[in-house]
């Protein structure tokens, strides 16, 4: 329990930041364009987005990257004009190596933060019996292996094991005469295991004299991961003495949350002449959320009722695209979209994650120190607005969202030079 | 070159993009539409005095958040009530003991049996109210249409001894205090002498109302629910349907001199609220049995549909109404034809309120319709609250079962400003419920 509030306290969540609580943030590469990154195999960071990609990375490269998230979410009612989600920033992580073992096969590691959300309000804001704080960060440990199949493709896999700790806090409609009002206060943590597969082609090369073409695709896919918090501790507090027994100071509770299987296909085309190369890239990206049908907390406490909250998210695509502008294989400038479709119908969406969909701007540099180091910058910009009732409560809301997200890696490429020329020359 | 361009350029765009202004503007100032705000007055009976727990108090603000109070903050409007202190007519309460939740009614005087938590009045309750201020909130609880006006003298010394008469006698004094009248929640008004009573309309007339609401009607239907049916001494009576029309009229006719805009409320079915809904036969568990009414002598069994009132359950715990011999008395229980009763004035008082608002040129609130929805089985949320009419749980009425609680008169106040935006293009604002007290648990 120690080592989870000390993980808590080092990995801040992350903010409503779209597409449900998944964090497209996990290459700033990709981050810089749109996202997209299974189609090409650029650096370590295709250990998480096609772990066949690895196939193409020679030598032994890292990547460590964070992101600062920076959100802003005001809620609209139609009695409170105003209300400002209290949301902290946040800086999810990422760490990946990818390690060429002979010719044929390589292995690569990768910790970061795949999931997350958070959102918190003021202890007396108008919807404080829907959320006051909620909380779910997410840490991801992934062995994975790739091999290459034949000169043009390769496959790649890794077994995930995932940590999620969840947190919420919300009001209780009771209250006593000293005039406070009951609070619930819900914390847990589980695990989960699951699996990363990916394929890899660069199919198709085409010389004319200096320059080149180079086609490559790629798909994807993660597993979900059945997050079981099997060890959940309620606190309730300030519950009038009368119903102490239904609210108790101190219970248990067990949930489960589902983070979603994701697939997804994308492909690159990239152009290199003497001085310059461009490149395009596009991912084609379904994330299956429909797997967060309820949110389910049965609390040891016999008489304290189950709370069952359905969420009934929906299967979304996401199309990313992006482009990469690499100067004298130093400079890099990189830009991208991405259309991300929201998983919640309309009826259910919640303060507790107001998810909208939208169509979002990125924009990215690269610079080459030397051979060894390099260093990718990325910014990620959401501006999105919704109005939604949530069904449930009867809570009727417009909520305004932006999102800076600025992102900073480093990468190191340590091995054998001559590998790259021994590969191309097979 | 090219690259340091591009480095001013891609910070300048980080630059505009950083804009982070997600705040909502202030709502507009209130618009009164076609409305005149300026001297709005409430008119009603309890339920618009903001009387709850069975007693005026105002130690949470109960009658600080009156259902019109609430409105005329909405409007931006000076709004005057007659607001008692603290524990103010005294009230029924939760308490704790022995492990079970227990409803502790208010002190009567009458009974030699209450509960030692049971609260009196607060001792400056005898002296409530300024007589000279014009107050804004001219309901007054126990008001029925019937008492508005006198049409003859016994009209008139009805209504004088109600509502202004110190009567000696301690029986009918409010509480035994001698000197008290029967009703003590209109002493912020004057009702004249003996000799030369004042109606309470010549009240709402000094008033000059630019705009009212206008709730009465509740009373009327409610005073004889409520001692389970039957025209027996110390039940009122259901007023006559013709009479209560024209006294509506005339009240509706004073208002018109002056209040340009207005909106009257439709009576609700009384008979859903928990103080007939609580104690049920399916409750119980076991035969109850009754007596029918105060002129007949027939005993029976309860059947499903006589409404056993919320005010027996103590006669119950004694052993009262378990055999033939010891019946439930008539007046703790609505029998199933005295519910018809009921559902059927109150539908035609509501067909009068309707016809005489409308010939008035006013608006109608359909608060009948309303408490439909609030009183359905299903509930209703609001804020990611559920309520829904069962008693104390439910959230929605306070301790005595008959009156909303402040969560309730909010959602009444709601409604209201729905339809007076409606009807004068307006721009009143709601309000949010959960910014209200609900019940107070021990």
């Amino acid at each position: 329990m120690k080592k989870l509030v000390i993980y808590a306290s080092l990995f801040l969540p992350l903010s409503a930041f779209a597409g449900g609580f998944q964090l497209n943030l996990q290459g700033l590469k990709a981050a810089a364009m749109g996202g997209a990154a299974t189609g090409i195999a650029s650096d370590a960071s295709t250990v998480f987005y096609n772990p066949a990609g690895m196939s193409h990375l020679n030598g032994h490269q890292f990547t460590f990257g964070f992101n600062l998230v920076d959100p802003y979410v005001s809620v609209q009612t139609p009695e409170v004009a105003n209300t400002n989600q209290t949301s902290k920033r946040a800086t999810p992580i990422h760490f990946y190596y990818s390690g060429q073992i002979n010719e044929k096969l390589h292995f690569g590691f990768l910790i970061n933060n795949q999931f997350g959300s958070s959102s918190s309000f003021e202890d007396d804001w108008q919807g404080r019996y829907i959320i006051q704080n909620i909380s779910l960060k997410t840490f991801m440990f992934q062995p994975t292996v790739s091999y290459k199949l034949h000169d043009k493709i390769s496959i790649g896999g890794g077994f995930v094991y995932a940590r999620g700790s969840f947190s919420t806090e919300k009001a209780i409609p009771v209250s006593s005469s000293n005039s406070t009002e009951g609070k619930a206060s819900l914390s847990g943590s589980g695990d989960a295991v699951g699996y990363n597969l990916g394929i890899f082609s660069n199919f198709l090369t085409l010389a004319h004299g200096a320059s080149s073409t180079k086609l490559n695709v790629g798909i994807s896919y993660r597993s979900e991961l059945a997050v079981d918090l099997t060890n959940g501790e309620a606190e309730f507090t300030n519950i009038p003495e009368a119903l102490q027994g239904t609210f108790p100071a101190k219970t248990g509770f067990t949930s489960k949350l589902t983070l979603p299987q994701v697939f997804t296909a994308g492909l690159s085309v990239q152009h290199i002449k003497e001085n310059y190369s461009v490149t395009f890239i596009y991912d084609f990206n379904w994330t299956g959320w429909s797997s967060y049908d309820t949110l389910t907390f049965k609390f040891d406490n016999a008489d304290t009722p189950e709370s069952k909250t359905t969420k009934d998210w929906q299967d979304v695509v996401t199309h990313r695209f992006g482009v990469d502008f690499t100067y004298k294989e130093k400079f890099s400038v990189r830009g991208g979209i991405y259309i991300d479709d929201s998983p919640i119908k309309d009826g259910f969406v919640s303060p507790e994650l107001p998810d909208i969909s939208q169509t979002a701007y990125t924009a990215g540099l690269g610079y080459k120190i030397n051979d060894v180091f390099s260093v990718d910058f990325s910014f990620i910009r959401q501006s999105a607005e919704r109005r939604d009732k949530l069904l449930v409560a009867n809570f009727d809301a417009t909520y305004k969202r932006k999102v800076n997200v600025y992102g900073l890696a480093l990468n190191i490429k340590l091995g054998n030079k001559s590998s790259k020329n021994d590969i191309k020359t097979e | 070159m090219k690259t340091l361009k591009t480095s001013i350029l891609f910070t300048l765009l980080i630059f505009i993009l950083s804009c982070t202004k997600t705040e909502f503007d202030e709502f507009d100032v209130p618009s009164s539409g076609r409305a005149d705000f300026s001297n709005y007055i409430s008119i009603g009976s309890s339920f618009s005095q903001g009387f709850q727990d069975g007693g005026l108090h105002n130690e949470f603000n109960q009658q600080s958040n009156s259902y019109p109070a609430i409105i005329a903050k909405q409007m931006g409007v000076n709004f005057l009530q007659p607001l008692v202190q603290g524990e103010g007519s005294g009230y029924m309460h939760l308490a704790y003991i022995n492990g079970k939740i227990e409803v502790i009614k208010v002190f009567d005087c009458e009974k030699n049996d209450n509960h030692p938590l049971a609260k009196t009045y607060d001792p400056s309750f005898l002296t409530w109210a300024n007589k000279s201020l014009p107050y804004n909130n001219m309901a007054i609880a126990g008001l029925n249409v019937r008492n508005v006006i006198a049409f003859n003298p016994t009209d008139a010394i009805t209504n004088f001894i109600l509502f202004d008469s110190g009567t000696p006698n301690n029986e009918l004094a409010w509480n035994c205090v001698a000197g008290e009248p029967i009703n003590p929640y209109g002493r912020f008004l004057s009702f004249g002498t003996i000799g030369s009573p004042i109606d309470y309309i010549n009240h709402i007339k000094d008033r000059k109302a630019t705009f009212f609401t206008n709730w009465l009607g509740i009373q009327d239907a409610m005073g004889w629910a409520n001692a389970g049916g039957d025209e027996v001494s110390g039940s009122s009576p259901l007023t006559p349907i013709a009479e209560f029309r024209a006294k509506y009229d005339a009240l509706l006719d004073t208002l018109k001199l002056t209040a340009t805009g207005g909106v009257c409320a439709t009576v609700h079915d009384i008979t859903k609220s928990p103080f007939f809904n609580t104690v049920t036969l399916e409750v119980l568990d076991k035969d109850i049995w009754i007596k029918e009414g105060a002129d007949t002598n027939i005993i029976r069994k309860a059947v499903e549909g006589d409404l056993i009132l919320l005010s027996s359950s103590s006669l119950l715990k004694t052993g009262v109404g378990l055999t033939q011999q010891d019946p439930l008395p008539h007046t703790e229980v609505l029998d199933k034809d005295e519910v018809a009763i009921v559902k059927n004035y109150i539908n035609a008082i509501n067909s009068e309120i309707r016809a005489s608002t409308l010939a008035h040129g006013y608006f109608i609130v359909d608060l009948y319709q309303f408490m439909e929805q609030l009183n359905s089985n299903d509930g209703v949320d609001f804020d990611g609250i559920s309520f829904s009419p069962e008693f104390i749980k439910g959230g929605l009425y306070s301790i005595d079962g008959v009156h909303p609680n402040q969560r309730g008169y909010a959602m009444i106040a709601n409604e209201y400003i729905k339809i007076i935006n409606q009807s004068y293009g307006s721009n009143l604002k709601p309000v949010a419920i959960s910014d209200f007290r609900g019940i107070t648990f021990p």
